[in-house]
């Protein structure tokens, strides 16, 4: 059942993580911008099992889709909150096919080479952009070391490619973390989306 | 309005807009969240209950519906299985207030011990079945279930699998309606209500027509829904298999059936006659194909090409459908070296204690249904066999039936408080009225927890928190009969060890209970420990790797450079291990496996 909406957007994610790290909670922030801004969307979480520090992923599409998963080689973000699960899900991402730009992925990492140059420069040819950040250290630094996700995801809208303005996502944020840790939230947002800049800019 | 939903709370919405008076569920996977959602959101209005385990649940809510209310009960594929008993009854009786049960399967089996395909409850039942494929469908088919079931006289089917039940989409909210059977029990009507043999006879043939009544209102159903485009080829499926098949294939028509069961075969026909090519797209089972070829109707392709085990994706479809040539965008990443993440016990976890005890003491464990199934697992390996609920226990008793004396001291069976008041109780009834003499580990961690936390009737809390009768284990084993009962506190791994090893080697039955042993994710009840933390002594490791054996997530080993090569008095060593300290809760256990003396307290 999909609704037709006036904008289009057309998104295709993976989320990655570990049981306890809060990929659920990113997958809700999204989904809660694409219900304000009226796009159709449907995506899969994972249960069960993942819960005891299992590998943890959810399938997230925004637009026009029928499927609530997302096909390998066909996603434009993946978001990893785990290098390791971040190498698991890379098969995901869309390679670059007839002039049109490859994935984009965001990684939790405080090693900045922790990927495998090989991996990097054969992911850099398929047209696949990575950005590892290390929203850990950030999130620890503020003092809310389980807010990971947060960081992540504002430094990602540093990113002029990532499709999510941040003012949306900050109220998408606003609206479903918890009350309680809402202020902590917003500024981790706020500060990772500052630092994203810097870091991009220092990027070759 | 308008709402993301998971499929599970869609359900759950949709059983409230139709007015559902009484939700009875026990927890499973992909299933627990309706039941959850239902008495966290809509607990004003319906009266909601974790029941021992599903066929409870679904007697109560048959009752409530003899009743007149609307009523529900919710439980995964293999909780259909337990509940069959009234289940396949019920379909003769009917209903009064609506009846609908929900079955959620777990295809590729994420978390179950089997992967069966729960429509054929509904062909071997005779009773119809819907199945949605997103949560807008899960919300409003689970509406239209109770109206079917009162407009037919009898309980509906709702089937999901994971990927409906777990997944998410908005959904239109409406109101709710509360239904106009008014409530009360009516005058004795023997031939409807009661099953022995003469009513059998006269409701049997009722089901009958009620399905063939049935099978002409699914033709018209407006649920069951064609949509022609090419017509060379026709695919005919249902619930999360359309949404695969039409995001890869949105060129071909298709037929995409909400009622299952009975099925449309009128409408089959036509949607035969209008397509060139009919191709089948269902996960599991060739349950629709058996089906529509025996309606003389020619499949293109089906299961020959289609997997008939394991969940389908909308990958699998298209390299099925397309054969050679399927040619995906790949990204080629080598995936292997990776630390492969099964799931684990968590640190701390009462239950990794006790079956390192086990380990320990080498016997064959007869396991059963919950977390603890994960000690099957290296390096614990300490689970033999598990089949089902309440298995165990049994189990254990069969082998030692034949065993006899020699197998004292060979076996036990354990099981975890929610599971053994599921379906334990009676192979312990069975171990003392037959004279066996096995043992039955009950692992009380107070709390259903694979499941995710539930309450249960062992825990004192119903699962709307309000406080209640606590069932008492020890009293419980002694009423059956069982004179040697014994509670270890499973942290002590010494007392513990003599404990299991005595009741094991006694030549009668006995009953073993942990204590004071919660689960680590509990809210509520907290195990203490006496230190914050353990932490290695680095210089006295000897890198024996012993503690490694217990599979504790908190614990992980690193080579050592030359310089650190020998510890404190000398002895060689090729690597040490150390304690994630934020993960350690200070159980213990890794500490009392030690022979060196190298894991000590920590200080906060």
């Amino acid at each position: 059942m999909n609704r037709m909406s006036d904008q289009r957007m057309n998104i295709q994610m993976i989320i990655s993580g570990v049981g306890g790290q809060g990929v659920l909670l990113i997958t809700r922030i999204f989904a809660q911008f694409a219900l304000e801004e009226g796009y159709p969307i449907i995506g899969s979480e994972d249960h069960g099992m993942s819960q005891r520090g299992g590998s943890v992923m959810t399938h997230l599409k925004i637009g026009d889709f029928n499927s609530p998963l997302v096909k390998k080689g066909n996603a434009d973000l993946l978001l990893s909150l785990e290098k390791n699960e971040a190498y698991r899900t890379l098969p995901y991402l869309r390679p670059s096919i007839r002039g049109k730009r490859g994935g984009l992925c965001f990684i939790n990492s405080s090693d900045p080479n922790y990927m495998d140059p090989r991996v990097e420069s054969y992911l850099g040819d398929k047209g696949i952009e990575v950005h590892l950040f290390p929203a850990e250290d950030l999130a620890k630094e503020m003092g809310m070391p389980q807010s990971i996700n947060i960081a992540l995801i504002g430094f990602a809208t540093a990113h002029p490619r990532f499709p999510f303005p941040y003012e949306k996502l900050r109220r998408a944020i606003e609206k479903i973390t918890h009350p309680r840790f809402r202020e902590v939230n917003l500024g981790i947002f706020e500060k990772a989306a500052f630092e994203g800049k810097y870091w991009l800019e220092r990027q070759p | 309005m308008e709402k993301i939903l998971q499929g599970n709370y869609a359900i759950a919405r949709g059983a409230w807009e139709a007015g559902v008076r009484v939700a009875c569920a026990y927890p499973g996977t992909p299933s627990s969240e309706i039941l959850t959602a239902l008495s966290q959101e809509y607990k004003e209005d319906v009266l909601t209950e974790w029941s021992p385990n599903e066929k409870v649940a679904l007697e109560v809510a048959i009752g409530a519906s003899f009743a007149g209310a609307r009523a529900m009960a919710s439980m995964k594929h293999v909780g259909l299985n337990v509940a069959s008993d009234p289940f396949m009854t019920v379909s003769y009786t009917g209903v009064k207030g609506g009846l609908v049960v929900v079955v959620a399967d777990d295809p590729s089996s994420h978390s179950s011990q089997n992967e069966q395909d729960s429509r054929h409850w509904a062909r071997f039942g005779k009773v119809p079945m819907l199945e949605p494929s997103d949560s807008q469908e899960c919300k409003e088919f689970t509406k239209l279930a109770f109206e079917l079931s009162e407009e037919f006289d009898t309980p509906v089917l709702v089937r999901t699998e994971t990927r409906v039940a777990h997944s998410f989409s908005p959904v239109k909210l409406g109101e709710r309606k509360e239904s106009h059977t008014p409530l009360g029990l009516d005058k004795k009507d023997a031939p409807k209500y009661t099953m022995v043999p003469i009513y059998v006879r006269v409701r049997r043939k009722i089901v009958e027509e009620r399905m063939k009544k049935l099978e002409e209102f699914t033709n018209e159903f407006k649920y069951n829904t064609v949509e022609m485009n090419d017509p060379r080829i026709g695919v005919i499926t249902s619930g999360v298999c359309y949404n695969y098949t039409k995001e890869v294939f949105p060129e071909y028509s298709y037929l995409k059936l909400g009622m299952i069961w009975p099925l449309p075969k009128k409408l089959i026909s036509e949607f035969s006659r209008k397509v060139k090519k009919i191709i089948i797209v269902e996960q599991l089972d060739p349950f629709l194909e058996t089906e529509i070829r025996a309606m003389g109707i020619k499949i293109f392709h089906g299961k020959d090409v289609i997997p008939n085990h394991y969940e389908l994706s909308p990958e699998i479809v298209e390299r099925a459908l397309k054969g050679k040539k399927y040619k995906p965008p790949k990204i080629r990443v080598h995936t292997e070296g990776l630390p492969p993440r099964p799931p684990n016990l968590c640190s701390g976890c009462s239950h990794r204690a006790l079956f390192y005890a086990i380990k320990r003491l080498g016997l064959f464990t007869f396991g059963d249904i919950g977390c603890y199934t994960l000690a099957t697992a290296p390096p614990l390996n300490a689970i033999h066999s598990t089949i089902c609920m309440g298995a165990g226990v049994g189990g254990a008793f069969g082998a030692m039936k034949v065993l006899g004396k020699e197998g004292l001291g060979k076996c036990c069976a354990v099981i975890g408080d929610s599971t053994f008041l599921h379906a334990g109780i009676p192979p312990l009834m069975d171990i003392v009225y037959n004279k066996g003499n096995s043992t039955t580990i009950i692992l009380d961690n107070q709390t259903t927890g694979m499941t995710g936390l539930q309450e249960h009737p062992g825990t004192g809390y119903t699962v709307t928190g309000d406080p209640t009768h606590r069932i008492n284990f020890e009293e419980l084993a002694r009423a059956l009969g069982v004179k040697h009962i014994r509670k270890v506190d499973p942290y002590n791994l010494k007392e513990t060890m003599e404990v299991i090893k005595e009741e094991v080697e006694r030549d009668e039955p006995s009953v073993i209970i942990t204590v004071n042993s919660p689960c680590m994710l509990h809210r509520r009840e907290k195990r203490k420990f006496e230190h914050p933390f353990y932490k290695v002594l680095t210089e006295k490791c000897r890198g024996c790797g012993l503690c490694l054996e217990a599979g504790c997530p908190a614990i992980s080993w690193r080579e050592v450079t030359e310089e650190e090569s020998l510890t404190q008095d000398g002895h060689k060593r090729k690597g040490v291990v150390q304690i994630n300290r934020l993960q350690c809760p200070g159980c213990g256990l890794c500490s009392q496996i030690c022979k060196f003396e190298a894991i000590v307290p920590g200080e906060a």
